[in-house]
């Protein structure tokens, strides 16, 4: 995330008053629980049960959206190691883990830190038992359009600069998209993406066979014919059936080019999956 | 403690290799949000640390997206590994709850009497210790 240079110095004014900043340093007592390079781990002082750990980043940084990918990365796998030894070292048989973010949360450190809190079943916590409120089932259902976007949109942008070992980014970038299209919508995805429009219109009938390929592109046209979207979009069945013969010359090309063709397909692809992501 | 049915297919609102995101049937507040591994894992210790980490940053997007979208003022994540962690599914399961200052929701904890740290802190350091060693063998 990046900061403006006054808001870099409100941060280093705040870094200065941080408590969290000098046990970092060592300038306030701690019981260490964890430390590297990049985290330290200590008892809390006023924990809410025995074993409460408080995990923190040694660089201050405000809240979760600040912290570097690495840091980050190495703060929950490491958070996920001391979540066993906690639990083995103090005989529990359950774990929380809490984070705040906001004042409005109950963040009450400025130095983003995560909580660990061993569990039994018969002890005295109960501020973690999340209860459920009476609200219309219409209000409920509102945010859902909202995150099967962003989230979709957030983790592809995720996976894009950051990609795991397991993640096929080409195939599964988008995650699964648990939504169907009418075709009015799918004229307005094709609307909305000019590139997209550009490529049917050379080769629809190459579009087509795409379609039946690509598991992004068959989700979007799943609920629709393919044949009165071309028809919707005023693309007569000749120059697709133009496009056909130009396919069968295509095959016989060499290798080569199969393989550029492939690359671009690739690309529409991408391109296919922001469109779906913005409706 | 009783446990809740794992919630309805229709409410989920993303998914990948490893994580599914549900909007809450019993929500708390409006976009309240349960994240769950793939993997059939009933505590912490049933995952990986890559896998944990990766249901966190998730979490974290979702968290992101709840805000800006809803116009929140904060958000909670609170990860509940077991039952007696106040975990009403049989899966681990992450929350991601939307916080306003007037929300009438409240989390925090009234601090316990401090035990014996020294012997906490000993306990722990144990099995991180041998965690530490079996980390630096693989």
């Amino acid at each position: 995330m990046e900061l403006s240079p006054e808001q870099k110095k409100a941060l280093e004014e705040q870094k200065a008053q941080c408590p969290f900043c000098k046990i970092v340093k060592g300038e306030i007592a701690s019981k260490k629980i964890y430390e590297d390079n990049l985290l330290l781990g200590i008892l809390d002082i006023n924990p809410a049960a025995k074993g409460h750990v408080l995990l923190m980043p040694k660089e201050h940084y405000p809240i979760m959206p600040f912290l570097p990918h690495e840091t980050f990365t190495a703060l929950f796998e490491k958070a996920h190691a001391i979540a066993d030894a906690i639990q083995k070292g103090i005989l529990a048989t359950g774990i929380n883990i809490f984070i705040a973010n906001g004042a409005a949360a109950g963040q009450q450190s400025q130095h983003f830190m995560i909580h660990l809190i061993p569990r039994e079943s018969r002890d005295i916590l109960e501020n973690f038992l999340v209860p459920s409120k009476s609200i219309p089932q219409e209000e409920i259902k509102k945010p859902k359009e909202m995150l099967v976007n962003n989230i979709g949109i957030m983790m592809g942008n995720h996976f894009k600069r950051h990609p795991a070992k397991w993640h096929d980014i080409s195939k599964d970038r988008m995650g699964t998209i648990p939504q169907t299209f009418n075709i009015e919508q799918v004229l307005a995805i094709i609307e909305k993406n000019p590139q997209l429009k550009a490529a049917i219109e050379q080769d629809p009938h190459a579009f087509g066979e795409l379609i039946k390929e690509n598991e992004q592109l068959r989700m979007v046209f799943k609920d629709v014919s393919y044949d009165d979207v071309l028809a919707k979009l005023g693309i007569s069945q000749k120059k697709k059936n133009n496009s056909e013969k130009k396919e069968i010359t295509k095959n016989r090309t060499s290798e080569k080019e199969n393989s550029k063709k492939q690359k671009k397909n690739k690309d529409d692809d991408v391109d296919l999956d922001d469109i779906a992501g913005l409706l | 403690m009783t446990t809740t049915t794992f919630p309805n297919q229709q409410q989920l609102v993303y998914s990948d290799e490893k994580a599914q995101v549900y909007l809450s049937e019993n929500p708390c507040a409006v976009g309240h949000i349960l994240v769950f591994p793939k993997e059939t894992a009933k505590k912490i210790e049933n995952i990986d640390a890559a896998t944990f980490a990766h249901l966190i940053s998730v979490a974290s997007f979702a968290s992101t997206a709840i805000f800006e979208g809803l116009g929140l003022q904060g958000t909670n994540i609170l990860v509940q590994s077991g039952n007696e962690a106040n975990n009403p599914y049989e899966q681990l399961c992450i929350q991601v709850i939307p916080r306003k200052f007037d929300d009438g929701l409240n989390f925090q904890w009234k601090p316990q009497k401090e035990e014996d740290m020294n012997t906490i802190q000993e306990n722990i350091n144990n099995y991180k210790l041998s965690f530490q060693n079996l980390l630096n063998l693989l």
